[in-house]
């Protein structure tokens, strides 16, 4: 009686050590599916985060199209497609209203920053919501310490700043 | 003698334009003069703010600039308060990039479509990068386009300073093509050995058509045969025809064909590829052809490329004419390469010479050298063009007028003027010699200052030149005047009119649709002043002047006579304006068909015919004026004398007392004469003495005179050596000359040797042939109605119809 005694309890443990690897083999393996739903989740709300950014621009946009500016204030925009943009301005207008020019054109890109050389500068138009969104859009970037972030925009600013027949340049941010 | 304007239909005028139509340059707003830049940045050029709003820029705003020889450029325009409105302000970098010097022109147009580049590649130059270590990109590329947004074109070259350094770039290659702007997103390579200098110097020098004068009608035509199927062949394809091949410039030597030549193939961009006809000649049979042979394969595979053979008159002699068979066998290939040039295209042969006519007739037909281009001598406006761009870099003082300067240089081509200016230059510094030290390793700089050549350099440069077209002709810049001709009061005015009138108001004879006349017919007695009125006229007229004596232009070989007339107008048109005298031109304009006057081979015949002809062709815008004088008018071949001819018939008749007062005043101009001598004493007691009867009265009187003076110092000398062997004192009156004046007894003594060299009978007959021809000018004193009852002796009065009346009583 104690050979087959033994023998039953070799096979015991065996069966033990066989049920334990089979659960450490089905944790694993349902980690690994909870990460890549969790991760296919974020994508698709990134996803949809960027669509209802970009939708919030072109809405914008539409909300815009036929919008005209007059004044003495005259500056011309180049695009990286290379198209050109005459604008006028009253000198007394916010930077905001330059903004709402330079995107209005469709051959502005969604995320853009404008600088002018003569003088040599940073031009600061940016409204409110775009800058959120443009934060937003850029955060990993941020986080990576990427220098691109657009500054924080002063609003008391006037076009009056900007000289008369200057040009600037919109460049495309990625 | 400048030129005469004729009447010119609406259509001539048309065509005139068109067949310079090429040449203009467009006055537009945009084409401005280069001046040197006061900020020194490679990208920016600056202009008046006036012009930046003319234009429609913006400060800042990509433009593109076109130079010289087709190159182009893009840049970044400013406004610069301190800029002329017609300038425009670069600096050394820029300019090199367009070929241009300060006060050239540039065109500046806008640039709407210069797009970001996505990637651009430069490389450095090797010799400014030498002995650099370290990263290019971050000490100067970088710096040099951050946030700078600067316009790039391809193949342009900048310059970059850092680290005290300068360093050279060019632009090899820019996406988008041909030219992008930098922006922070545009990838910079740099990668790649550095550019030789030696591949990248191109010469500042190269002639372009900015340093032709004179050529203008010329450079026209040049550029519709050449340029034109060069750089558009699609626009003759488009029309069904097929471009020129082959031109043929020719004219004098030193007129600028081969300078044409060069200056189009820098103009058009073309392969050049330059054959001096003596150059191919070997003495190695089949060596020559196959020189020929390889300059046409080297230009079939370099095209678009021209072709020039200069001399070609020592390589394609007419074949019939040469004695040698190797000149024919060049000949032969010549005209089988041009044939087979026929079938390809971009290749343009154009062959210049100084004697058109003696090539071979082959090589002038359709298909090969059928254009033909006359670079003749230019005329006073062409001098002065040429003039300019000679003096173009030569210091001139402010007395210098190149414009008189051009009127005088007749017949001087562009040869003669380079070597004009030359020595006028080289005088300017002999007469600064004494200034300069020659064992000094510099020269003052205050000497080099003042340095400038002067209106007297140039003066003094041309009395040591003369044109050379002319000089184997004998031609003369005559010195006689008016005031040298004595009487003959009424010829000079007519003469005159007849000379200085089409000068002066040549719109009245627009008016009235005349062709102003181009050659006079001098008749009468010999001695009568005939020469001397030619010669005075061209002084008046400041034209050159070639006389020929009839039997010059005879010679015993058959043809050549009238090959020497030929030349002869040659001349003469060359040396425009040209007055061309033909003394006793009897001898060669008999009446013809006078067979039996003895003249076997009718070679007078024959060079009458050729003198016609000649004549005939001439036009008034050749600016020569033909005189022909003559003693037999009544032999002179009708034919000469008709209207287009020598249509102007003037009499020049014996001097009348008035006149013969003068020749005697003039002959005695500078001869001293005794206070009692009375001139028109001797005037009315000379009727029917010719001016050289009375010439040689005056030289035999002063003959007289010198005669008797040395007898008289002889015999002066003879008593005072007697009174000095007797020991007598000298007295003081020995010094006294003996014959101070010309007395009357002189005058008295030459008169008995006078006569006349026109007998009465003569006078007579040269009357009655100028009423023959209706051409008298009322010098005949003898014509008088019969029976006419007024005492009036005038003899050009008109007949009145009374004394009509009483001829039939």
């Amino acid at each position: 009686m104690p050979t087959n005694n033994h023998v039953q309890k070799e096979k015991f443990a065996e069966d033990r050590a066989l049920l334990s690897q089979q659960n450490k083999e089905y944790a694993e393996s349902l980690a690994k599916d909870i990460a890549k739903k969790e991760e296919k989740d974020k994508i698709r709300f990134e996803a949809e985060q960027k669509e209802l950014r970009k939708k919030t621009i072109q809405d914008y946009r539409e909300k815009l199209k036929g919008t005209v500016s007059q004044g003495p204030l005259r500056l011309l925009v180049r695009y990286p497609n290379g198209s050109r943009l005459i604008l006028s301005f009253s000198p007394s207008q916010p930077m905001t209203s330059l903004f709402d020019a330079i995107i209005l054109n469709p051959a502005c890109p969604d995320y853009f920053s404008v600088r002018s050389v003569y003088p040599r500068a940073e031009i600061h138009c940016y409204p409110a919501w775009y800058h959120t969104i443009f934060n937003a859009e850029f955060k990993d970037e941020t986080e990576k310490g990427a220098n691109n972030v657009a500054k924080e925009t002063n609003e008391v600013k006037c076009l009056e700043t900007i000289p008369n027949n200057s040009i600037l340049y919109v460049n495309l941010i990625q | 003698m400048a030129s005469v304007p004729t009447h010119q239909s609406e259509k001539e005028k048309k065509n005139d334009e068109l067949s310079t139509a090429i040449l203009k340059d467009k006055v537009k707003p945009n084409r401005l003069i280069v001046d040197q830049s006061e900020q020194d940045d490679n990208s920016v050029i600056a202009v008046s703010q006036a012009k930046m709003d003319e234009l429609g820029l913006f400060r800042g705003d990509a433009v593109i600039l076109k130079g010289k020889k087709r190159k182009e450029s893009v840049a970044i325009i400013v406004s610069d308060e301190s800029c002329p409105n017609e300038k425009v302000r670069m600096n050394r970098v820029v300019r090199n990039n367009l070929r241009i010097r300060l006060g050239d022109v540039v065109s500046i147009t806008p640039a709407p479509n210069l797009s970001y580049g996505t990637r651009i590649h430069v490389l450095p130059i090797d010799d400014t990068i030498e002995g650099l270590t370290g990263n290019l990109f971050d000490v100067f590329l970088k710096p040099y386009f951050l946030e700078a947004y600067r316009p790039l074109h391809k193949g342009d070259i900048f310059t970059v300073q850092a680290a005290m350094r300068t360093v050279e770039f060019k632009v090899v290659e820019t996406e988008p093509a041909p030219a992008c702007i930098v922006s922070p997103d545009t990838m910079i390579h740099y990668e790649g050995d550095p550019i030789k200098r030696e591949e990248e110097e191109e010469s500042m020098n190269d002639i372009g058509y900015d340093d032709l004068g004179g050529v203008r009608k010329q450079l026209a035509q040049i550029k519709e045969m050449v340029e034109l199927p060069l750089r558009h062949p699609q626009l003759f394809k488009a029309i069904g025809i097929k471009p020129p091949r082959g031109i043929l410039l020719f004219g004098p030597p030193g007129t600028g064909k081969t300078l044409i030549a060069r200056a189009v193939a820098n103009e058009t961009g073309s392969f050049f590829f330059l054959i001096n006809g003596p150059e191919v000649m070997s003495k190695m049979s089949g060596e020559s052809e196959s020189n020929l042979r390889k300059a046409f394969e080297e230009c079939e595979k370099n095209q678009p490329a021209i072709l020039f053979i200069d001399e070609i008159d020592a390589i394609a002699p007419k074949r019939e004419k040469t004695n040698g068979e190797v000149e024919r066998r060049i000949v032969s290939q010549l005209l089988t390469l041009m044939d087979g040039v026929k079938g390809r295209s971009n290749l343009v042969v154009i062959a210049a010479t100084n004697r058109p006519n003696s090539i071979d007739g082959a090589l002038r037909r359709f298909g090969r050298f059928d254009r033909e281009i006359d670079i003749g001598i230019p005329d006073a406006v062409g001098r002065l063009e040429i003039l300019r761009i000679h003096t173009k870099n030569m210091k001139l003082a402010d007395d210098v007028d190149l414009e008189q300067i051009a009127n005088e240089c007749h017949g001087f081509v562009g040869a003669d003027l380079a070597s004009l200016c030359s020595e006028a230059a080289l005088q300017q510094i002999r007469e600064k010699m004494e200034l300069i030290d020659l064992e000094d390793d510099q020269i003052d700089a205050e000497v080099l200052n003042s340095l400038a050549v002067t209106m007297e350099n140039f003066r003094f440069a041309q009395g040591k030149s003369s044109p050379s077209a002319l000089r184997e002709a004998v031609v003369e810049t005559p010195n006689t005047t008016w005031s040298d001709i004595g009487g003959l009061q009424n010829v000079k005015r007519e003469l005159q009119e007849l000379v200085q009138y089409p000068v002066e108001h040549p719109e009245k004879y627009l008016k009235f649709g005349m062709q102003p006349s181009r050659g006079v017919l001098f008749y009468g007695p010999p001695g009568c002043g005939k020469t001397l009125l030619a010669k005075a006229i061209a002084n008046e007229c400041q034209a050159n002047f070639i006389s020929i004596k009839g039997p010059e232009l005879l010679t015993m070989w058959f043809g050549e006579s009238e090959a020497n007339v030929r030349d002869v107008f040659d001349k003469a048109r060359a040396a425009a304006p040209c007055v061309l005298f033909f003394d006793e031109l009897d001898s060669i304009a008999k009446a013809r068909g006078g067979g039996a006057g003895g003249d076997g081979g009718g070679a007078s015949d024959r060079v009458i015919n050729q003198v016609l002809t000649e004549m005939d062709g001439m036009n008034a815008k050749k600016n020569v004026f033909i005189i022909g004088a003559t003693n037999r008018p009544d032999i002179i071949d009708p034919a000469v004398l008709r209207p287009g001819r020598l249509d102007q018939l003037i009499y020049i008749p014996l001097p009348d007392e008035a006149s013969r007062h003068q020749i005697l005043k003039a002959s005695l101009r500078k001869t001293p004469l005794s206070k009692d001598l009375d001139l028109t004493f001797l005037a009315k007691n000379t009727v029917g003495f010719s001016g050289a009867d009375l010439t040689e009265i005056c030289q035999r009187a002063c003959k007289l005179a010198i005669r008797e003076s040395i007898e008289k110092e002889i015999r002066i000398e003879k008593e005072r050596q007697d009174r000095q062997a007797r020991g007598e004192e000298l007295m003081e009156d020995d010094a006294v000359d003996p014959v101070p004046e010309i007395t009357r007894a002189h005058f008295e003594e030459a008169m008995k040797f006078a006569r006349r060299s026109v007998t009465d009978n003569d006078i007579r007959k040269y009357e009655m042939f100028a009423q023959t021809l209706q051409q008298s000018r009322g010098f005949g004193n003898n014509f008088k109605f019969p029976g006419e009852q007024r005492g009036s002796d005038a003899p050009s009065a008109p007949v009145p119809a009374q004394d009509d009346d009483d001829l039939y009583n």
